[in-house]
């Protein structure tokens, strides 16, 4: 069928895959296999020679790994936590911090009970020791008496091991506080800081005296003659007004000029 | 639900099979259907003939084998060709028309011929040749097309 409207001749040519046989035959394999790839995912439990959508389901329950609504499905297709309603979160995630808070709580506690150990040990020791002299009196003084003498011997320096080991801990407890003296988390360090805070320039006209840096050591008397010293008394006496690592005024202080 | 996944699927491979072939049928068809046709066109017309056949992508997987070849004057000899054309007369214009006063051509005994009208006999000798090509080289097409998805395929499933 030829077209000859623009004034040129124009031969249509269509393809079609429905009249390919081999595109059409190659399409429907596409297709079987996709399917195929898909059932074999999702379903363990299905006879792979069937193509029925439930498989023999005698084998499938046969034994006691049977598959189930989701035939068995092994991976993380599926989420393995519940959902948590009150979380946008689809599925619920473990928060590694959360894990880490968790394994310290666990360290301390097992800490704690063993030092409950020794006190408990102790004190049934002791206990035993006036219950058996209770019973027997004098005597039962062998087995007992021999144990009630070991324990009377080491009780009290064990009584003092104890007391030292609760307030050392007590102590390190205190001082890796927050807040404490070996607190380890982030501190700012208002010497290094200064570093960055003024540049070279500044700290030039600083020490040349072209720039003039009030300092007083007592708070509200900024400003009043008698208290307030400035970088120009220092220069003026040949004080470095830097130290070593360039920090401003660190070391010196107003009223010692 | 299951029925129309599967639907939705199915269809899903064919469209990407036919997207295929509508992005390299212009490439494909040149190869198997317009390459050979001008060389046919020279060796039974004339080169200009050959030139003046081209393809022009029309739709979907869908292209045209356009011929447009032009007398000196603008006169679609296409048509003339691939329709043919009835015993008809041919006169000279004249000078008047800008033409001239009468038509010349060379004999078969190599003599110049002069004559003011002729009677052509009409041309059928080249009538349906554009179709013929299509019908003779479309299948090349199809078989280009089929071999050339098939590899497509393997090389995906690789």
């Amino acid at each position: 069928m030829s077209s000859v409207d623009s004034d040129t001749l124009k031969i249509p040519i269509e393809i079609k895959t429905d009249d390919l046989n081999e595109i059409r035959k190659l399409i429907e394999d596409i297709t079987n296999a996709e399917n195929d790839i898909k059932t074999l995912k999702s379903r363990r439990g299905k006879d792979d020679s069937s193509r029925s959508a439930f498989g023999n389901r005698e084998s499938a329950f046969a034994t006691d790994d049977r598959g189930g609504i989701f035939g068995g499905q092994q991976g993380s297709a599926l989420p393995t936590q519940g959902r948590d309603k009150d979380s946008r979160t689809p599925v619920q995630k473990e928060s590694e911090f959360a894990k880490l808070k968790n394994q310290v709580q666990e360290q301390e506690s097992r800490g704690n009970m063993a030092g409950q150990a020794i006190q408990g040990g102790l004190g049934q020791a002791a206990q035993g020791l006036g219950f058996a002299q209770f019973l027997g009196g004098a005597k039962a003084t062998g087995v007992i008496s021999k144990i009630a003498g070991l324990a009377s011997k080491s009780f009290l320096p064990l009584a003092i091991i104890t007391t030292i080991t609760g307030i050392i801990s007590s102590s390190l407890d205190d001082m890796l506080a927050p807040g404490g003296k070996l607190d380890r988390r982030f501190r700012r360090n208002f010497g290094k800081e200064s570093l960055r805070l003024s540049s070279l320039k500044e700290k030039a006209e600083i020490t040349f005296g072209r720039r003039i840096v009030r300092i007083t050591t007592i708070g509200n008397q900024r400003g009043t003659d008698s208290q307030v010293r400035s970088n120009l008394d220092y220069v003026k006496n040949g004080v470095n007004i830097f130290d070593v690592n360039g920090v401003f005024n660190k070391g010196i202080g107003a009223g010692i000029i | 639900m299951s029925l129309d996944l599967t639907k939705q699927r199915l269809s899903s491979a064919t469209d990407r099979v036919e997207r295929y072939i509508d992005d390299n049928i212009m490439v494909w068809a040149t190869e198997t259907i317009l390459l050979p046709a001008q060389s046919n066109l020279e060796t039974s017309i004339n080169a200009r003939a050959a030139d003046a056949l081209s393809l022009e992508k029309s739709g979907f997987m869908k292209i045209d084998l356009v011929w447009d070849l032009r007398g000196d004057n603008g006169e679609p000899l296409h048509f003339y060709l691939e329709f043919g054309t009835r015993p008809h007369t041919i006169e000279s214009k004249g000078k008047e028309h800008g033409g001239a006063d009468a038509l010349h051509w060379t004999g078969p005994s190599g003599k110049n011929i002069f004559a003011k009208i002729v009677n052509h006999p009409g041309s059928k000798k080249h009538v349906g040749l554009i179709q013929r090509i299509k019908e003779e080289r479309v299948s090349s097409l199809q078989a280009r097309i089929i071999s050339e998805v098939q590899n497509k395929i393997e090389v995906d499933a690789i």
